[in-house]
């Protein structure tokens, strides 16, 4: 699946959201901007997932040019959405600077950070 | 650099237009990735809040003005909406559980740790915040030669 906002525009920035499935986990990946504009993309996607059934779940953010607190709030709200259902957001593949949103918002005390996509996705083995 | 500003309308749909402003404005002056990308989040938490909360009746705008002086990156954030401090709200827990753990004043909380100063004044009908951030004078990379 690949969705965007606006595919006949050709900007980087544009938030695009893509999933993948690897075994029983899918892969969330996201490029662009996480902002309040265009986060209701990827919450529409993870609940898609999670409406499918879908329980483990891996936000690949390597294509992030950044994420606001609209985007962490769809992560936040994801995490405790899955934790309910027995599964879990795990996040991985963050550029140091998104990695130091996390810090300063103190999500690094909620979520577990994984360097790599595979690290993430053993991670539920 | 002189200043250089934007006007939008105060809609979600326009945020892009503000955020892709900044970066261009800040990357034309050499400022740092690292630099461009705080000053970049921060101004969207700004503008954010602009678009979602200061015309609660109807349509309106706003102006971001950009400006590089001495090393110090200030972002001014004008609006004529409701008279509004975002900087007077309850500063968030951002030690609690999962399930405990609330959002809200997370955007605040974003502007002041990614930026030096912020301060917010009512002039007339105007809200104005003006956040700055000071860049070290020793990552400060030439201006592209085209």
């Amino acid at each position: 699946m690949n969705i965007s906002l606006s595919p006949e525009l050709d900007m980087s920035d544009l938030l695009q959201v893509s999933t993948q499935t690897l075994g029983d986990v899918e892969i969330v990946l996201c490029t662009g901007r996480m902002d309040a504009s265009s986060c209701p993309l990827c919450e529409k996607v993870i609940q898609g997932l999670i409406k499918s059934g879908k329980q483990r779940i891996v936000f690949n953010g390597s294509g992030l040019s950044y994420i606001s607190s609209a985007g962490l709030r769809i992560l936040l709200a994801t995490k405790k959405d899955l934790s309910h259902l027995g599964g879990d957001l795990r996040l991985a593949c963050l550029t140091p600077a998104i990695r130091d949103v996390i810090t300063m918002t103190g999500f690094n005390r909620i979520f577990t950070l994984y360097e790599s996509e595979s690290e993430a996705v053993a991670s539920f083995s | 650099m002189s200043e250089k500003c934007i006007t939008v309308r105060a809609d979600l749909a326009d945020l892009d237009e503000v955020i892709t402003f900044v970066e261009e404005v800040l990357n034309g002056e050499g400022v740092p990735e690292r630099i461009v990308f705080d000053v970049a989040l921060a101004t969207d938490e700004a503008v954010t809040n602009v678009m979602n909360y200061a015309y609660p009746a109807g349509d309106g705008s706003l102006t971001v003005t950009c400006e590089l002086r001495d090393a110090v990156i200030t972002i001014s954030v004008r609006d004529n909406g409701s008279p509004f401090n975002p900087l007077a709200t309850p500063l968030p827990d951002i030690t609690s559980n999962l399930e405990d753990r609330q959002v809200g004043g997370l955007g605040v909380h974003l502007i002041r740790q990614l930026m030096n100063e912020v301060a917010y004044r009512r002039d007339g009908d105007e809200n104005i915040l003006s956040m700055r951030k000071q860049i070290p004078i020793a990552v400060i990379d030439p201006p592209p030669l085209n």
